[in-house]
């Protein structure tokens, strides 16, 4: 199939997006550095996760099927992905359990949490932060949760607060290539050891306590001692990647366009920084939410912001329009599929070990209806190349892809927020 | 020198007393073996349990745990279930049982302690840091992993468990408590500020159809805004303005009234009147998608409401009008521009937002870290290392900062003298007792070194304050077995009633040693729950004794419940009663029979609507009479109780039956074996739950257990899913249609099969909730039993092992006189043994 498959890791791979090269550094900072962490051992199959939501619906007459099965024909959204067919399974009649409110729904892609909007309403934690809360050790960076127009993200905490969405392709660039000064290198290393040096001080008065009190008591304060001495292994991993080098790049940093109709642009750019991340392993998991409001996205032959336009009251003229849109999205999708597919790494290539999520938030725009939804999962070593049609009326959980994702990340979990068990018929390659 | 040799003798006899305590009784032994064994061993393992392998009576808790049960099903004549012993056998052996029990348990207590090393739970954590800190309204406990249950509570130290995770995250919520208690820059200006309605972009049309008149779901009439509906047909709630960043305390002041709008439909705003409300109008100010700042009845003429409220910091505020709900049924309701339309509307002219309110400059908060040290202003020529950037805010969510005009450092001309005066003062608050010169050294040296790296004075103090709230002495309860020294038993007294630190007048009833007297523990008791920090015993108690918070875990189906669909007043009325109720059994020593049955309820207009009791009006809760030998009295019945113990769209006998034996009674059963399989709900109207239990219960497995969970849920099958009274069964299917009134719509439901709830409880018959509660009540003891060992537990951070049955039975035969009232136990808990050793 992919005639490049297992051949070993280049260290120099062409940027085509930024046109830049990435020089990786040497692998040794790639392979996890933290031998206390019970996680896969370092010749096991990295597991990656990239979800993608937008906010604006995506036309259902272009996007599902009509035959289920891997024989199906695919629509004009899905023929645009065809390069990457045999490795993407589509979905449909799937949607979040409770998950209403129209554009409140939004926010709860990756936490299924029920009736946003609402009084009383609370989010709940995110897919990637429940994720990365286990496996983000691995990496220098936990997490990323990138955002296209707007600061806002898919990421949140247990506490159910949003991690702020970073939209400056600059800014993250920076984050993930650029080295710090040394003087900047020095002040987060004292910060580490200063961290350090109070779990040493409480240690120290641990050790002291455990002397003095009963066996029962003790267990308790060893218990402590036992969890200061974890952390600080941990932290000492953390200063260490502190002096090591970031993955390098030559070439100067993409710049933050004030383009407002750039849209397109934009979210390319997005998708290729977020490519490099994952390919030079700076993180396994990433969230992206790529927001279209009111602005009209320069695209020839669109003339009215896409969120006007969703409300199209099935006039053609509108639909037209926003087909143009989604069909721009759907070719920058395409080009981050080909991208992943064609950067190779020991395990075959970088989309066999990254799982794809990408969807949005209402089956229908038009009605703010939230069942439904168009979501298709791409790559990370699932059985692909089919459409899994469930009932378009009494709607399977989408939490339950969820559950196979946090799975295939190789974290044992049977539940995740409303779902209860893997998705049927979805099975790992 | 003394006290080493008093403390070898001491070990020596507890060594030898536990020597004979351990030493098996051959009779158990051997009953065991004759009785038990057959069934519970290797292969057969009845019930999963197995006694061949049972260790011989000792103080492991597990082997106890078994014990007990032992001895609890032989007791009962329940074991063993075919060779009956004779009844002397049985009684002998029951005996024998609880002596050697009683004995290895007192083993245990007096050698460990009956409460192993307890640390803080992360509501306790949070408190603590409010109290030490004063910052009245911190939000630090969703940083920390959530805490296990064991019985029934989240403060038991057998169950506590603590990883690197956890340490990490103490790590980042003392980070955050010390950034929001920091006041690194100059005193905000306070301020008022006046957003006009009629002027916020958001109360009109998305796409400007007509800017004058307003959105579908508003109407401007004059300077008023009139609010129809909530915004976009979704239930979230009109976006208000915040024009502040500083967390803190400010003033709302709301000019706003309820009217009826009449509109002759000409598209002219002038021609609308706006008549007289025909209900009483509920709105609140809220944080988007967080807590609710205030509910307040929104009056019939135009007038302003008032409150304050804590802000975390440029915080998203909304208005939700309550009485406008239309629960998103299907089709719009909004009014039509161009048609006449008369209906219900709240108008709002303007919001003032008046703050920050400060008491002083810098707040004490900042005084507590830094007293009275100036600020100055950094500069790279000081040599200091530039300060650390912090982040603003006292909730969940902080913001990265940096002080106009910054950065700024706390300066000190003598930073060795002050900042052990200053960890000298915090530690000791931290750390609940007196602290050694030697220990404030170490924390010190923490500073001393930071400033010694060219790092500013508040940054050095950083990492020793963060020390200090890592420290096992801040996260640990000291106690040592035996009796609690003075400031333990402060320390136990506030975390019970306060659910954080002693103040300063409970410590200082430690440092004389006074509060050791039973009269001054009395007395500190009366003045700690007299404190308005007692409310917190009231919500934390009642939020896990009776799964308050579990309130919205469920939602009312919109199908089958429409009037109750995510009504959030509801829901937030259902609690606020509860809590309520408990505060009043609290406040005037009612009888724990007021578990059961009361001739008052604490009710507030939605809640007196949902019950059927005329003449409640607004939102606030009040006492209100019942009449005798109706639904309504006690916790039994509340609507926050049938909530709970419904899952939305069905109601079940067995786990609202299930749910009183346990949580009520004090009685729980144990769980279903794993085959007992489960009744598949069923709306469509054709069976009702009890037919299909009937089935369940021939089955004689089954109906031992049954006989048992059913009666309670029997009689409760007459309240719904939210608590309402029922006669019918709502169905999706088959069924009569019925009108009724859902938030500001006439919806149609079904009603489906008759409800019966009817029950036999232990021979006596029963035909609904008024029998039942008498029946429950024939055993009153049973009912404060279970309240007593409930409180016991929660405030000593231990489960009830069976020594402590003797103790349970000592608050029962003390608090009698007053039929077992609440504050009455509270007492007799604070100065029993198990209250006042460790």
């Amino acid at each position: 199939m992919n005639p490049l498959r297992n051949r070993p890791l280049s260290r120099r791979t062409m940027l085509k997006g930024l046109g830049v090269a990435l020089a990786l550094p040497f692998l040794d900072a790639m392979v996890p550095a933290f031998s206390a962490e019970p996680a896969p051992p370092a010749t096991a199959v990295p597991r990656r996760m990239f979800c993608i939501e937008t906010n604006q619906g995506i036309l259902p007459q272009h996007f599902f099927p009509e035959a289920a099965g891997r024989d199906y024909q695919a629509p004009p959204y899905l023929d645009i992905l065809k390069d990457t067919r045999a490795q993407m399974t589509v979905l449909s009649g799937v949607s979040l359990p409770e998950v209403d409110g129209g554009h409140g729904a939004e926010l709860c892609f990756l936490t299924g949490a029920s009736h946003p909007g609402r009084g009383g309403f609370r989010n709940s934690i995110s897919l990637d932060q429940f994720a990365a809360e286990r496996v983000g050790l691995l990496t220098r960076h936990p997490s990323l949760s990138l955002a296209v127009d707007t600061q806002r993200s898919l990421s949140f905490t247990g506490a159910g607060v949003m991690l702020p969405g970073e939209d400056r392709p600059s800014q993250l660039f920076k984050r993930l290539f650029v080295q710090g000064t040394p003087d900047d290198v020095d002040a987060q290393v004292a910060r580490l050891r200063e961290e350090r040096s109070i779990l040493d001080q409480v240690g120290e008065r641990a050790k002291n306590l455990s002397a003095q009190i009963g066996a029962d008591d003790r267990a308790k304060v060893d218990q402590y001692c036992t969890a200061l001495r974890e952390l600080e292994r941990r932290l000492v991993v953390a200063e260490e990647w502190e002096h090591k080098p970031k993955p390098r790049i030559d070439a100067p940093a993409p710049s933050d366009s004030n383009d407002r109709g750039a849209v397109i642009p934009r979210t390319r750019t997005m998708f290729e920084l977020a490519r490099l991340a994952l390919a030079s392993d700076a993180t396994r998991i990433i969230t992206m939410y790529i927001s279209q409001d009111f602005v009209r996205p320069d695209i020839a032959g669109v003339n009215e912001g896409t969120h006007q336009l969703t409300h199209h009251g099935n006039r053609p003229e509108k639909l037209a329009m926003l087909k143009l849109i989604e069909e721009a999205q759907f070719r920058e999708l395409a080009t981050l599929l080909r991208g992943l597919a064609a950067t190779h790494e020991p395990h075959g290539s970088l989309l066999d070990t990254t799982m794809v999520l990408y969807g949005t938030n209402m089956g229908s725009a038009n009605s703010h209806a939230n069942d439904n939804l168009p979501v298709l999962l791409a790559g990370g070593g699932f059985k692909h190349g089919q459409h899994l049609a469930f009932d378009r009326k009494k709607n399977y959980p989408l939490t339950n892809l969820h559950v196979s994702m946090l799975q295939r990340l190789g974290i044992q979990v049977d539940a995740f927020s409303s779902g209860t068990g893997t998705m049927k018929g979805l099975e790992f390659a | 020198m003394p006290s080493v040799c008093l403390r070898l003798v001491v070990a020596l006899s507890l060594m030898g007393a536990a020597a004979a305590a351990s030493a098996p009784d051959p009779a158990i032994a051997k009953r065991l073996e004759s009785s038990c064994v057959e069934c519970h061993d290797a292969d057969t393992r009845k019930g999963g349990l197995r006694l061949d392998t049972l260790a011989p009576i000792e103080h492991d808790p597990s082997t106890l745990a078994t014990w007990t049960l032992v001895h609890d099903r032989v007791a009962a004549g329940e074991m063993p279930p075919k060779k009956k012993l004779a009844a002397s056998d049985a009684s002998s052996f029951a005996a024998s049982l609880a002596t050697a029990l009683t004995a290895a348990d007192e083993q245990r207590q007096r050698q460990g302690g009956r409460t192993v090393y307890r640390r803080l739970n992360r509501v306790e954590y949070e408190n603590t840091l409010r109290d030490l800190l004063a910052i009245p309204a911190l939000e630090v406990k969703d940083i920390l992993p959530a805490d296990p249950l064991a019985g029934g509570f989240d403060d038991v130290a057998s169950a506590q468990e603590l990883s690197y995770v956890q340490i990490a995250r103490y790590l980042e919520a003392a980070d955050a408590a010390l950034d929001a208690a920091m006041a690194l820059r100059p005193q905000p200006e306070s301020r008022v500020d006046r957003q006009l309605f009629t002027a916020n972009g958001r109360f009109f049309e998305d796409f400007a159809r007509d800017r004058k008149l307003g959105r579908s779901e508003s109407r401007v009439v004059g300077d008023w805004m009139v609010l129809l509906r909530q915004p976009n047909n979704a239930q979230s709630p009109w976006t208000l303005e915040n024009r502040f960043d500083e967390p803190g305390l400010y003033r709302f002041r709301l000019r706003c009234r309820g009217v009826t709008l009449d509109s002759p439909g000409t598209g002219d705003t002038a021609d609308d009147q706006l008549l007289p409300p025909t209900v009483q109008h509920v709105a609140a100010i809220q944080v988007k998608d967080g807590r609710y700042l205030q509910f307040f009845d929104v009056p019939a003429e135009a007038g302003e409401i008032e409150f304050t409220a804590w802000l975390h910091g440029n915080e998203q505020l909304v208005i939700t009008c309550a009485s406008l709900d239309d629960r998103t049924l299907p089709g719009d309701s909004s009014p039509p521009a161009k048609k006449p339309w008369r209906g219900p509307g709240i108008a709002c002219q303007w919001l003032d937002m008046e703050g920050p309110l400060l008491a002083q400059w810098p707040p004490e908060a900042h005084r507590r870290l830094f007293g009275e040290l100036p600020l100055a202003k950094w500069s790279k020529a000081s040599g200091l290392r530039e300060p650390e950037r912090t982040t603003i805010g006292t909730g969940v969510a902080r913001r990265a900062w940096r002080p106009p005009g910054g950065p700024f450092v706390v300066e000190s001309q003598d930073p060795v003298a002050d900042s052990a005066q200053l960890l000298r003062t915090f530690m000791e608050r931290a750390w609940r007792r007196p602290v050694e010169p030697t220990e404030v050294a170490r924390m010190q040296g923490l500073a001393l070194a930071a400033l010694a790296q060219q790092r500013c004075f508040q940054d050095a103090m950083r990492i020793a304050y963060k020390a200090v709230l890592c420290s096992p002495d801040f996260l640990f309860f000291h106690e040592r077995p035996g009796r609690l020294d003075a400031w333990a038993l402060a320390s136990r007294l506030s975390y019970f009633l306060w659910r954080s630190m002693p103040d300063d007048a409970l410590l200082r009833q430690a440092r004389s040693g006074a509060l050791l007297r039973p009269e001054v523990l009395r007395a500190e008791t009366a003045r700690l729950l007299r404190d308005p920090r007692a409310q917190r015993l009231v919500a934390d108690f009642t939020a896990q004794w009776l799964s308050l918070d579990q309130l919205y875990a469920t939602v009312p189906d919109r199908a089958l419940y429409p009037e109750y669909f995510c009504d959030v007043h509801l829901v937030e009325s259902l609690a606020a009663e509860t809590r309520a109720y408990f505060t009043e059994m609290l406040d005037n020593d009612l009888p724990a029979s007021a578990v059961i049955t009361s001739d008052f309820a604490m009710l507030n207009q939605p809640l007196a609507r949902l019950y059927g009791v005329p003449g409640v009006a607004g939102c606030a809760i009040r006492r209100v009479a019942l009449s005798a030998g109706g639904a309504r009295g006690g916790i039994l019945t509340q609507g926050s109780v049938m909530k709970v113990t419904a899952n939305g769209l069905t109601t079940s006998p067995v786990k609202r039956g299930a749910w009183v034996l346990d949580r009520l009674l004090g009685t729980p059963v144990p769980p279903p074996p794993p085959d007992a399989g489960a009744i598949e709900p069923d709306t469509r109207g054709a069976t009702t739950i009890r037919e299909q239990l009937v089935k369940h219960r021939a089955s004689a497995v089954c109906a031992s257990c049954h006989a048992k969970l059913d009666p309670p849920g029997f009689a409760l099958e007459s309240f719904d899913v939210m608590g309402a009274q029922r006669t019918r069964y709502r169905s999706s299917g088959a069924g009569d249609s019925v009108p009724l009134v859902s938030g500001v719509r006439e919806v149609h439901v079904r009603l489906g099969p008759a409800v019966d709830c009817s029950g036999e409880l232990a021979g006596k018959p029963f035909a609904g909730i008024a029998e039942l509660r008498a029946l429950l009540l024939a055993d009153e003891r049973q009912v404060a039993r279970n309240l007593a060992r409930r409180l016991l537990v929660y405030a000593t951070g231990a489960t009830i092992s069976f020594a402590d049955r003797a103790a349970v039975e000592g608050l029962l035969d003390a608090t009698k006189a007053s039929g077992h009232g609440l504050r009455d136990l509270v007492h007799a808990v604070v100065q029993c043994d198990q209250f006042r050793c460790k």
